[in-house]
């Protein structure tokens, strides 16, 4: 430190600044829904004709003015709330509320399809209550109690087990209040993962505000051509309110079967290829002679496309489910091995050098040169292959499995039902994009050392 | 203070590289010399003759052609954690941190737990308090080659071969860090061996200073420098004996360089 350092600051000029606490920009998206949404109210609808009552696309709107409104607010207190987000109290609200759902529903638990699922989010639900009020009591598990993402688990348990269990708590006598929960619920949620997300909210709102007014306006223009004025043929381009009565209509068999399905299929897929892939990569580019004999497979069978193995797969495995995991785990396990080999073979050989003089040995090199340094290639690996299986995801449902988002799709297609067709989509589209998204953040946990190979 | 191991032998070392296209670069030929325990030598010679080459031999990273090297009377076969290496260029370990580059001999060798303690001592030493959770990009080239010096030293090896490392240090760090590593030097007893382009450094710290000729290396002369040390640091650097030492080690080397220099004429 200097002296100069030290000499204080001159006086900050001691009036208050006046100033707009929010960029005009940020505004814009609630503009572009009060436009659509004359639009929607103004215009004669002319599907009328089929289904009178689709105004599936003015409650989107309302959500969305909810949202906006919502994050706007957060924006404007950011400092607050994200203290509040941190903050024990949140915690304990949260996670009381869900507690009190889970005492509440537990006596019917029992009779739902998805008891399982119940049962355990009751249970975590209780436990977090615990948590939170034994901290409030207890110094020594305070500062742990205190991390911001505590607050956002029991929102996401709190929605997660309404929507599992919406059909049982909307014929109970409390079923407004739980409503009215859900929505605060969903907006705090939302709000807090934004929060974790961004590092600031209000530059964030400003900087997206434009496009994302844009975005709504796409989908008012949009309405306006399919319900208004039928500009397109109805079948292939159905309107909004149809795509979202959708959801109303089959959330549970969305969600809970298609996409629950699809997520723990991928899941066993991508697992199985990874830890395949990876082990034999470190074996091809590792050893001599292990290379000779896996490496010629490597290269002839690797390329042969997914669907390519379908009437191979049907007849290896008896059960279509195993299959189907088959299919998507030949694409990871080749994408990854490809790479993890040649991400171990490029390793700098001074780093091994370094190392044997350091007192390493030949599989201490292995372990804590060769792995990490070829890190960053099996991370690469693992994303084209994470990008691929969406495609073999869709092979691998056709598969006799008659289940999952990809299934869902081409079978709604197959009855010329568009919006189906359109409802699945967004949800695989959402899908993929968390599940890169998740593998993004692991890789730049993991590769911190390294400034970002690919950036998405 | 001297520690009775780490005594280096070469028995008329040669070494041959076979390039690619078939070629054959004879770096040293028929070297032979022996080093005490404990002692303190430094390796100065025209660039490219051969001096990384022996330190790579001494450390097991490369075997002879021919001949023989041994430490303490066992011959060298491989690595080992008895001879620390600081290679010419620093070579950290891009993914971990100073603080794990430093600790990663320690970890590797399953001492941590007991020598936690050392690896900050060692960070300390070489002026990068503060530093320890940077990683290897974020850092100057001075500031590695020092985290790489650490790294080396925190093994506490019989013998250092040290090649250049204070290359890439401004004056005055270069100087402090002469006098670090005398001082590591009189405490442990390690034995050093230096490869420095700086005639001033080896004369200031070395006990002998091997010169060597053009490639295929030989020793050409070994100097004993005999000038008295003082207590805390090397030899004052103007003194009239130091400066005839450099004198005679310059003339040594030019006369090499200059018979270099006639063979590409001829
Ligand atoms: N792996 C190798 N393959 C082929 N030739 C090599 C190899 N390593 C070194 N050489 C050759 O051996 C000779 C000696 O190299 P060395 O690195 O030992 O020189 P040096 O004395 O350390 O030079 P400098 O002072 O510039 O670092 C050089 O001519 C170099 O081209
Ligand atoms: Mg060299």
């Amino acid at each position: 430190m200097t002296d100069a350092a030290r000499v204080p600051s001159p006086a900050i000029n001691p009036r208050p600044r006046i100033s707009l606490r929010i960029d005009p920009r940020s505004l814009l998206p609630l503009a572009a829904i009060l436009v659509s949404f004359l639009a929607e109210t103004l215009l004669p609808n002319h599907e009328k004709l089929r289904n009178p009552d689709y105004t599936e696309f003015r409650y989107l709107l309302g959500i969305l003015t909810a949202i906006f409104a919502a994050l706007i607010a957060a924006a404007v207190w950011e400092g607050d709330v994200r203290k509040a987000a941190k903050s024990r109290t949140l915690f304990t609200i949260s996670s009381g509320a869900m507690a009190l759902l889970a005492v509440l529903r537990f006596g019917g638990i029992s009779q739902s399809k998805y008891s399982g699922f119940l049962y355990l989010s009751a249970a975590v639900g209780l436990l977090l209550f615990v948590l939170a009020v034994s901290s409030l009591f207890i110094e020594r598990i305070r500062a742990l109690a205190a991390k911001p993402g505590w607050a956002t688990i029991s929102l996401l348990l709190f929605l997660l087990f309404v929507i599992v269990d919406h059909e049982a708590i909307g014929g109970s006598p409390y079923a407004s209040a739980v409503l009215a929960l859900t929505v605060v619920d969903i907006l705090a949620l939302l709000v807090s993962l934004v929060l974790m997300l961004v590092k600031s909210l209000s530059v964030a709102l400003a900087k997206r505000g434009v496009f994302i007014a844009a975005l709504i306006l796409f989908l008012g223009v949009l309405n306006v051509v399919t319900a208004k004025f039928l500009l397109l043929p109805q079948i292939y381009f159905p309107s909004l309110s149809r795509v979202i009565h959708v959801y109303r209509e089959e959330f549970n068999f969305l969600f809970l079967d298609c996409l629950l399905n699809s997520f723990i299929l991928l899941c066993q897929g991508v697992g199985i290829g990874l830890v395949a892939g990876v082990v034999t990569g470190i074996l091809v580019g590792w050893s001599q002679r292990w290379n000779y004999w896996l490496n010629p497979f490597v290269r002839i069978l690797g390329p042969i496309p997914t669907s390519t193995w379908v009437p191979l797969a049907i007849v290896m495995f008896s059960r279509p489910r195993s299959a189907a995991v088959f299919v998507i785990a030949f694409g990871v396990w080749f994408q990854i091995s490809i790479l993890t080999a040649s991400g171990i073979q490029n390793v700098k050989k001074s780093y091994y050098e370094v190392s044997s003089t350091l007192g390493a040995t030949e599989l201490q090199n292995l372990f804590h040169i060769a792995i990490p340094d070829a890190l960053p290639s099996i991370f690469l690996g693992f994303f084209n292959a994470t990008c691929s299986s969406f495609a073999a995801l869709v092979v691998a449902e056709m598969l006799g499995v008659k289940n999952g988002l990809g299934w869902y799709i081409n079978w709604q297609k197959e009855m010329l039902a568009y919006p189906g067709v359109y409802a699945g989509l967004v949800i695989m589209a959402g899908f993929c994009y968390v599940f890169i998204t998740i593998q993004f953040k692991v890789r730049d946990k993991l590769l911190s050392w390294q400034k970002g190979v690919i950036k998405w | 203070m001297v520690s009775a191991t780490g005594a280096i032998i070469a028995k008329n070392v040669s070494k041959t590289f076979t390039q690619p296209d078939g070629e054959e670069i004879s770096a040293l030929s028929n070297m032979g010399l022996r080093i005490e325990p404990g002692e303190f030598v430094c390796l100065i010679g025209p660039s490219g003759c051969g001096k990384s080459t022996f330190l790579r031999l001494v450390a097991g990273l490369i075997q002879p052609t021919s001949g023989e090297l041994f430490l303490d009377e066992k011959p060298i076969a491989g690595t080992g954690a008895d001879r620390g290496l600081v290679s010419q260029d620093p070579t950290l370990f891009p993914w971990l941190n100073v603080y794990n580059n430093v600790a990663y001999g320690l970890k590797i060798r399953k001492v941590f737990n007991e020598k936690k303690a050392d690896a900050q001592t060692y960070i300390n030493l070489v002026g990068l308090t503060g530093f320890e959770r940077s990683y290897p990009h974020q850092l100057s080239g001075g500031m590695a080659q020092r985290v790489s010096l650490a790294r080396a030293l925190v093994n506490e090896p019989k013998v250092l071969l040290l090649d250049e490392p204070l290359g890439a240090l401004d004056a005055f760090t270069r100087m402090n860090m002469q006098d670090e590593i005398l001082r590591i030097w009189k405490e442990r007893g390690t034995t050093m061996l230096m490869v420095t382009h700086d005639v001033d450094e080896a004369i200031y710290l070395a006990d002998r200073v091997f010169v060597m000729t053009p490639r295929p290396a030989k020793i050409e002369q070994v100097i004993k420098i005999e000038i008295g040390r003082n207590p805390n640091h090397g030899r004052s650097r103007d003194d009239p004996d130091f400066l005839l030492m450099r004198a005679k080690i310059l003339q040594i080397l030019n006369f090499t360089g200059h018979k270099h220099a006639l063979e590409y004429n001829l």
